[in-house]
């Protein structure tokens, strides 16, 4: 999952910015609004942290351009200034939810995680197709009930191939959605990971959970429950 | 209490009225005086003349005067008009048959040709204008010398104060009609003029009932100085709450976010030891947060537009709509559409805000809200509610920010005290869809 974070507060920027990195989200950081907007228009962000009060472009201002330029990932509003006002503005303006400052990593990480479910048509916290289930909160993964062990990079490709699931989704959108801008982009890598999540998942191959469609990506291909 | 401005002008308009047609009056009686007695010196120079006429002298230069006298008045005792003939040394030589018990004015000295015209007593209190003139009578006998004769005819002055009288009380008359008449004029002409002022006073008001949001009527030029300024001090005033708020917004957005990246630390490098400053940075953020919430709900703004209520609450609706998007909770507002709240718009949105946010939080499945007349918001949830001793304990316990509860704390704390300073009421209840109930209650506009 790639996340697009702007704010201006650098100490409170690099935090949430480990904090998110550890969490396994792909992430673009921008310390003002114009940066904002460019990495929100230039990449494809799937989920946006924005900090309201931003030199340059300020948070709403940044929240309507993005909007009107088509882009729909759901962004979440970091305000210090905890009045309805603000929040009203905001999510008028195109936000999804806010978060009043100071708040826990774990709040954040909630938010977001329930922003990307509900961005992709999910309404439980669980998503499950057929026999696989993953709980997005404790990032588990299980198989006809059993624990599946995954590592962060395998967790992250099942998460944004269920949370698609049905859609085609190819090379490309996973490594740019997976990997932060700096990484060497080698979709070889992508390749690899899937190949070893088809053996965790179904080891005896009568699942068929991943689709590979050629030339065009891979599909997810066990229907949602919920 | 200083008198209006229409007793003042019409009190010294009266006064100066009074002193310039008192003089009028004056000048008019003194010229109509004068006329009169004009008019009765003419009358009574003809009576003289014709008495003159009348007179003769017999062979011994006596003089003679006819049974048959002009005017039939000097024949009459009380008649009013009198007529003596002296001789050169002040001898009366005859007297008129009226003249009976009246002394007429006898001169000192009198020389042919010489007119005598004066104001005279005649003993008994009776006023008369007496009229003279001194003859040398040629037409005696032979060579006899020429006699010297005074003529004086008197009339009283009954007659001429009867006019006099009758002119006064005419002009007495027409004088207060135009007196009145002035002053009705007066009073139309100021009411007229100061109807500007009066519609200026109902603009003012309504500007700080809250019905209109500054002072917008055209008004003549000397008022329109007044209605500019009074619209400055009224943006002013609306600048000076905005400005207060956005320094104490810009306070939080600068304490906050250290307060975040310190709370970010701890969540990251957290351990046993770090739970002190834990609470204590939690504490310091519900006293911050609280401080400025009090302090951005506080809008004692004497000039507020009246906001309508059903805007808010749709506003509030949708964004609570998206935040609790996941949660599937009905909304149902009754919302009358011509509620309004006299205050300040972001004053209406905490109050919802918070009243709202807590309901969704705390709610199952349903949030109702219900706006009456002037002005009465109740919020009910189906949430687990408030135990009853609970709900009098937080009610009773004020709303000190460190001693609100988790959750059902600061949101509520602040409303009570915002509504509070209106001078309105927070009760806790228990909600007929089984959760609770808030309700917000001002008080009615007078």
């Amino acid at each position: 999952m790639r996340v697009l974070l702007v704010e201006d507060e650098a100490a409170l920027r690099e935090s949430v910015q480990d904090a998110l990195a550890a969490a396994g989200y792909a992430l673009d950081a921008a310390a003002d609004g114009e940066e904002g907007l460019y990495y929100g228009t230039e990449f494809a962000p799937d989920v946006a942290v924005i900090d309201l009060g931003l030199p340059k472009l300020n948070g709403i201002d940044l929240i309507r351009q993005l909007r009107a330029q088509h882009r729909s990932f759901p962004i979440l509003v970091l305000t210090a200034r905890d009045r309805w006002q603000d929040k009203v503005e905001a999510l008028g303006a195109g936000a999804d939810d806010y978060l009043v400052k100071p708040f826990h990593v774990e709040e954040l990480l909630a938010r977001l995680n329930a922003l990307l479910r509900r961005a992709s048509g999910w309404s439980q916290p669980t998503l499950s197709c057929g026999p696989i289930e993953i709980d997005t909160a404790a990032q588990a993964v299980r198989v006809t009930g059993t624990p599946v062990e995954l590592t962060t990079f395998e967790y992250r490709v099942l998460h944004y191939l269920m949370l698609h699931a049905g859609e085609v989704v190819s090379k490309t959108e996973l490594t740019e959605h997976l990997y932060d801008q700096d990484y060497d982009r080698d979709s070889n890598v992508i390749e690899v990971f899937v190949g070893r999540l088809r053996r965790k998942l179904d080891p005896d191959g009568d699942l068929g959970p991943i689709e590979t469609l050629r030339g065009r990506g891979y599909r997810f291909t066990l229907a949602r429950d919920a | 209490m200083s008198l209006s401005l229409v007793t003042r002008v019409l009190v010294a308009a009266a006064a100066v009225m009074l002193v310039f047609l008192g003089l009028t009056v004056l000048a008019l009686d003194a010229a109509f005086r004068n006329t009169a007695e004009r008019a009765i010196e003419e009358r009574l120079q003809m009576q003289v003349r014709a008495l003159i006429s009348a007179a003769g002298q017999d062979v011994d230069g006596h003089l003679i005067m006819p049974q048959q006298l002009p005017e039939a008045r000097y024949s009459n005792p009380g008649s009013g008009l009198f007529a003596q003939v002296l001789d050169g040394d002040g001898n009366p030589l005859w007297r008129s048959p009226s003249t009976a018990g009246v002394a007429m004015l006898i001169p000192d000295e009198y020389a042919a040709g010489d007119v005598l015209f004066t104001r005279v007593s005649l003993g008994d209190e009776a006023e008369a204008f007496q009229y003279g003139y001194t003859v040398l009578w040629h037409d005696g006998p032979g060579d006899a010398s020429p006699q010297i004769y005074h003529f004086s005819v008197a009339e009283s002055l009954e007659s001429y104060r009867a006019q006099l009288a009758r002119y006064r009380a005419n002009l007495f008359g027409w004088f207060s009609v135009l007196f009145a008449g002035l002053i009705v004029a007066q009073l139309l002409i100021l009411r007229r003029t100061l109807r500007p002022l009066r519609a200026l006073a109902t603009e003012v008001a309504a500007v700080e009932r809250g019905a209109q949001a500054g002072v917008d009527g055209e008004y003549p030029q000397e008022l329109q100085h007044l209605a500019r300024n009074l619209n400055a001090v009224i943006r002013n005033e609306r600048g000076n709450l905005a400005r207060y708020r956005n320094t104490l917004a810009d306070l939080a957005h600068s304490l906050k976010t250290p307060l975040a990246v310190i709370r970010f630390a701890l969540d990251t490098t957290g351990s046993k030891r770090d739970e002190t400053i834990e609470t204590q940075v939690e504490r310091m953020n519900d006293i911050v947060r609280f401080q400025l919430q009090r302090a951005l709900a506080s809008g004692s703004e004497t000039f507020g537009k009246p906001v309508p209520v059903a805007s808010v609450v749709d506003d509030i609706a949708a964004s609570l709509a998206k935040v609790y998007a996941a949660r599937d909770i009905a909304f149902e507002a009754s919302v009358p559409g011509d509620s309004v709240f006299r205050g300040d718009r972001n004053e209406l949105l905490e109050v919802l805000g918070n009243l709202l946010d807590n309901a969704y939080k705390w709610a199952r499945s349903r949030v109702r809200v219900t706006v009456t007349g002037d002005l009465e918001i109740v919020v009910d949830d189906d949430g687990p509610g408030i135990a009853s001793d609970q709900r009098t304990a937080m009610q009773a316990r004020g709303t000190r920010a460190d001693e609100s509860v988790e959750g059902q704390g600061i949101g509520l704390a602040v409303v009570a005290e915002t509504v509070a300073r209106r001078g309105g009421t927070l009760v806790l209840d228990e909600s007929a869809l089984g959760g609770l109930r808030v309700v917000v209650a001002y008080p009615a506009r007078r």
